[in-house]
């Protein structure tokens, strides 16, 4: 795990987040960057060749899902209420095709 | 109970409403007051409801005076950390991207704490979307540790902490998704509970690393967490982490478990290392009292320790870049102007512009994680290491009930200086362990150091034992009285 080098325009764009706006502010968070993954190199040393991920401490019994039935859910206004930009029916965002 | 309503526990208050001694009304008003004298100088609200507690208690005392049942938390203030939903008042987060953000509905424990006659006081402060442990990556405010203000309260449920440390509150929720209830609650010498993965319904908490959240609840004593803990928990139809079969049982069963079977394990060999000298003393000493009134104490192993904090941290990261990009400037709240064109412009200017740098690492580092050709390398590697961590703990809990460790290894730490992120994550090194393992755990009082910061003492028990830790802190607090200590403020 060591020693990788970022591509941070790379990462930046899958995170959709901004470049830092100058050279010494990318290599301030390349090299915090850099030093948290030293930190996790240590999990690289375990044996886990036969061992199945865990992705939920606990699994679901069944029957925890709700059951298939339509509910009310929010309402348009209250959904609408929050967001930035809307024609009242709608979230608005910038136009997309030209 | 205490002259001082601002100090009486819950439960005592709720049964003092419930039979008309006092009003809901100057319980409220009490909590009001120490918020307006105290607050000030703590930071622990980011807002605070007093128009609709004040109507919310008139309702109550209403209740009681018509003779119908007012519910087993009838009229007790309860603090919400600001990452869980309440319907008309604010959930920042502690972010700038939710700024302006205004609930449209109750989370599922919101809405079982007001169905018990629980009264929503205010909202409080974190670490910006929980991702810290000393609520110093707020966007909005420092909160500061009532046993003295040069430190931290610990995170990232400081506020909820401080609330109820410096009696602005007699209970208050949090969210732990690596020990962000236990963590504060011991920095400010109250107690705090993280109950089972599954336990609590998640509907309402804005989700840090899912496989990992948990709402937990704060309180003084253990009597107060049980009250709390079994009406919120339970299952619930918006969350399927919660199952049906699953039942917390009621406060008198949660603190009922004999303490002189019980099997208690602590792990000497680890408070050698890395721990504060006046912290492992105050284990050793709480080790040493419970040996006279549990079953027995055995050695016991926290299993992979030099693993845990960097396998929660990939884990959590991971998660949190998945669970932060519907923070995009579209549904909630802050949008960045406009610059160019285009929607990836607008949610990278806006993301840029309103999430915090710490949230930026976190989200950057967990991208990164998942991404492919890093996938198998971390995010999956460390996912198997955590099966091997849950494993062991589980094999633990076939020779013991209980497993004591600190719950942090320093008292809390100044409030100024330089954060070096991972000199941070470290000092979650006995917490995350119960959060990967999906396992309950509790913080409790447990001394003071010289300087007179609080010490917590931190008990993990097997799947859905809350009873266990409950049975066992309540016990813990008849022997002694470090939960009763006050910080003056």
């Amino acid at each position: 795990m060591a020693n990788q080098s970022f591509d941070l325009k790379f990462l930046c764009n899958l995170a959709r987040l901004p470049l830092p706006d100058s050279i010494a502010g990318e290599q301030k968070l390349l090299t915090g960057l850099q030093q948290t993954l030293d930190f996790f190199q240590i999990v690289d040393a375990v044996e886990t060749a036969n061992v199945e991920p865990l992705f939920q401490p606990i699994l679901p019994e069944s029957g925890a899902e709700r059951i298939d039935e339509l509910v009310k859910g929010l309402d348009r206004e209250a959904a609408l209420a929050n967001t930035p930009e809307t024609d009242g029916q709608h979230f608005l965002v910038p136009q997309v095709l030209k | 109970m205490s002259g001082d309503l601002s100090m009486s526990s819950a439960v005592e208050l709720a049964s003092k409403i419930r039979s008309g001694q006092i009003s809901s009304v100057a319980v409220v008003e009490r909590c009001l007051e120490r918020i307006d004298s105290v607050d000030s100088g703590l930071g622990a609200f980011l807002h605070v409801d007093r128009e609709g507690a004040l109507q919310a208690a008139t309702r109550i005392d209403k209740t009681v005076k018509n003779g119908n049942e007012a519910g087993p938390l009838a009229g007790v203030p309860v603090a919400i950390k600001d990452i869980i939903s309440v319907q008309g008042l604010p959930t920042t987060c502690a972010s700038r991207i939710l700024e302006k953000y205004v609930s449209p509905f109750d989370a599922t424990v919101v809405t079982r704490l007001k169905a018990a006659g629980a009264i929503v006081i205010g909202k409080t402060n974190l670490d910006e979307f929980a991702m810290g442990s000393s609520t110093r990556s707020s966007a909005f405010q420092l909160t500061r540790n009532p046993w003295d203000t040069t430190r931290v309260p610990g995170g990232s449920s400081g506020g909820s902490a401080v609330a109820v440390s410096a009696g602005m509150t007699p209970i208050a929720l949090g969210s732990d998704t690596g020990g962000s209830v236990r963590q504060p609650a011991a920095l400010c010498g109250i107690s705090g509970i993280k109950p089972t993965w599954g336990t609590n319904s998640r509907y309402g908490l804005v989700a840090y690393a899912s496989s990992l959240d948990q709402i937990g609840c704060m309180g003084r004593t253990a009597v107060d967490l049980a009250a709390t803990l079994s009406i919120i928990a339970g299952y619930d139809p918006l969350d399927a982490t919660t199952g049906p079969a699953v039942s917390i049982g009621t406060p008198q069963t949660l603190l009922s478990v004999d303490v002189a079977k019980m099997r208690v394990g602590w792990i000497p060999k680890l408070l050698d290392a890395a721990v504060d000298p006046e912290i492992s003393s105050a284990i050793r000493l709480a080790a040493a009292m419970l040996a006279k009134e549990v079953g027995q104490v055995t050695e016991s192993a926290l299993p992979f320790a030099d693993q845990l904090t960097p396998v929660y941290y990939i884990i959590a990261m991971s998660e949190a870049s998945s669970n932060l990009s519907r923070f995009d400037g579209v549904r909630y709240s802050s949008r960045a102007e406009q610059d160019g064109d285009g929607l990836n412009e607008l949610y990278t200017r806006t993301r840029g512009a309103f999430f915090g740098e710490e949230v930026q690492r976190r989200i950057l580092l967990g991208t990164h994680s998942l991404s492919a050709g890093y996938y198998k390398q971390y995010y999956e590697q460390a996912s198997r290491v955590r099966r091997l961590v849950q494993q062991a703990l589980l094999q633990e809990f076939r020779n013991v009930d209980v497993i004591l460790l600190p719950t942090t290894a320093t008292p809390a730490g100044p409030i100024d200086g330089e954060i070096d992120p991972v000199q941070t994550y470290r000092s979650d090194q006995f917490t995350v362990a119960a959060n990967l393992a999906g396992l309950p755990a509790i913080s409790i009082p447990c001394g003071f150091s010289i300087d007179g910061l609080p010490i917590g003492l931190q008990a993990i028990a097997a799947p859905h034992r809350e009873d266990v830790l409950l049975s066992l802190a309540h016990r813990w607090q008849q022997l002694t009285d470090w939960h009763d200590r006050r910080p003056v403020v």
